[in-house]
C-alpha cells in the first residue's frame, strides 16, 4: 500500500469493516508512523463517541408515562360512553315519538305552561311595584357570575 | 415467540405492566434521540413522553416487519424533527463550520498530509475526560442527521441498515454522513488541542 492512509480507511479499519482490506491497513499501520498517529487521534475520538453523557430521565419517568397513557385511555372511553348515552337517548325519542302521538299532549302541556307563566307575570308585576329594572338587573348579575363561575374558575380547576 | 413479540402482545391486550416495561427498556434510545438535538432541557422529556405515548397509541400497527427498536427509534427521530421544524431549528448546518477549518479543499481532501508526522500529540496531553466533553460540544455543531447518525451507531451499536431505516436515507448516505462527521470532529479535536498548546 504506496503513500498514507485515507481518513476513511482508518475508519473503516476501526469499525472493523469487511469491506475494507483490513490486512493491508494493519500492515500499512505497522510500518507508518503518521497513519498510526492519525489512529490513536481516532481512537480517541471513539473512546469520546463512545462515551454516554446524557443525562438521565427523571426516576418516576415511566410512571408518568404510563398515567398519561391510561388518562388518554380513561378519556376516551368517557367520551366513548357520553356518545352511547346520547345515541341510546336520541333513539329513545325517536322511538317514542314514532309509537306514541305526543302532539295533543304536548300541546295541552305547553299550554298549561304559558298560561302558568302568564298567571305568575299578572301576579308578580303589580307586586315590583315599578322595581322592574332593578329585578332584570338582579337577574343579569346572577346569570353572569354563574357564567363567570363555570367557564373560568371551574374550568382551571 | 420473541420477547418483543410477547411484549407488545400483552400490551395490545391492556396490560400497563408491560408497557412500563417497554418504556423502561427503550428510554436510553429515546434519549439518545431526542436529547443529542434537543437542546431545551424543559422540553425534552416532554418530548421523551410524547414518543411514549406515539408508541403506545401506534403499536397495533407494528407489524414486526423491522426490530421493535427500530420502529421506536423512528417514531423518537421523527417526533424531535417535527419538534425542530416547529421551533424554527436549522437541521443542517454549513458543515465547514464545525471546526472553522481554514484549510484548503485540497488538504480537506487529503488530509494525513497536513499533518506533521513528527509532532508530539497534543491529543495526549488533556484528560480523556475533557477530550470526550470537548467532542461531545462539537458534536452539537453538526447537521442534526449527522449527529443523530453518529449517536446511534456509537452510543446504540446499531447498524448502517437500522439507522437507514430510523432516518428513511439510503444505507449509502448514512455512511457517508458517519465517516464525514466523524472526519469533521477528528480535525475539530486536533484544530483545538493544537491550540491549547500554543
Amino acid at each position: 500500500m504506496s503513500n498514507h492512509l485515507t481518513e476513511e480507511q482508518i475508519q473503516g479499519y476501526l469499525d472493523e469493516q469487511d469491506s475494507f482490506d483490513l490486512k493491508a491497513i494493519e500492515e500499512h499501520l505497522r510500518v507508518c508512523a503518521s497513519c498510526q498517529k492519525n489512529l490513536e487521534e481516532y481512537r480517541k475520538l471513539y473512546t469520546a463517541l463512545n462515551t454516554d453523557l446524557f443525562s438521565a430521565l427523571s426516576n418516576d419517568f415511566s410512571e408518568q408515562v404510563v398515567s398519561a397513557v391510561s388518562g388518554s385511555r380513561e378519556s376516551r372511553w368517557q367520551l366513548f360512553e357520553s356518545g352511547f348515552i346520547i345515541a341510546f337517548f336520541l333513539i329513545g325519542v325517536a322511538a317514542s315519538l314514532y309509537f306514541i302521538n305526543p302532539l295533543p299532549f304536548l300541546t295541552n302541556a305547553a299550554t298549561n305552561i304559558f298560561n302558568s307563566l302568564g298567571g305568575f307575570a299578572t301576579k308578580i308585576l303589580p307586586e315590583l311595584n315599578g322595581n322592574l329594572p332593578i329585578f332584570i338587573v338582579a337577574i343579569l348579575i346572577f346569570l353572569l357570575v354563574e357564567v363567570i363561575d363555570k367557564k373560568i374558575l371551574r374550568s382551571r380547576l | 415467540m420473541s420477547p418483543d413479540r410477547t411484549l407488545v402482545t400483552k400490551i395490545l391486550n391492556g396490560n400497563l405492566n408491560s408497557f412500563r416495561e417497554l418504556v423502561e427498556m427503550y428510554q436510553k434510545l429515546v434519549v439518545h434521540v431526542v436529547f443529542r438535538l434537543v437542546s431545551r432541557r424543559e422540553d425534552r422529556e416532554e418530548i421523551c413522553q410524547e414518543v411514549f405515548i406515539k408508541v403506545h397509541r401506534n403499536l397495533s400497527g407494528f407489524k414486526f416487519q423491522s426490530k421493535l427498536s427500530t420502529w421506536i427509534g423512528k417514531i423518537a427521530y421523527t417526533t424531535t424533527i417535527n419538534y425542530l421544524r416547529k421551533a424554527k431549528t436549522p437541521l443542517y448546518r454549513n458543515l465547514k463550520k464545525v471546526s472553522e477549518t481554514s484549510e484548503s479543499e485540497d488538504e480537506y481532501n487529503n488530509p494525513i498530509n497536513s499533518i506533521p508526522s513528527d509532532y508530539p500529540s497534543p491529543v495526549e496531553t488533556i484528560e480523556r475526560q475533557d477530550i470526550t466533553t470537548l467532542i461531545h460540544k462539537k458534536i452539537e455543531q453538526l447537521p442534526a442527521p449527522y449527529q443523530t447518525i453518529i449517536t446511534l451507531y456509537h452510543l446504540e451499536q446499531m447498524s448502517y441498515h437500522e439507522i437507514a431505516e430510523i432516518m428513511e436515507l439510503p444505507e449509502g448516505t448514512v455512511k457517508s454522513y458517519l465517516f464525514r462527521g466523524r472526519k469533521k470532529l477528528k480535525y475539530s479535536l486536533v484544530k483545538e488541542l493544537e491550540g491549547e498548546e500554543i
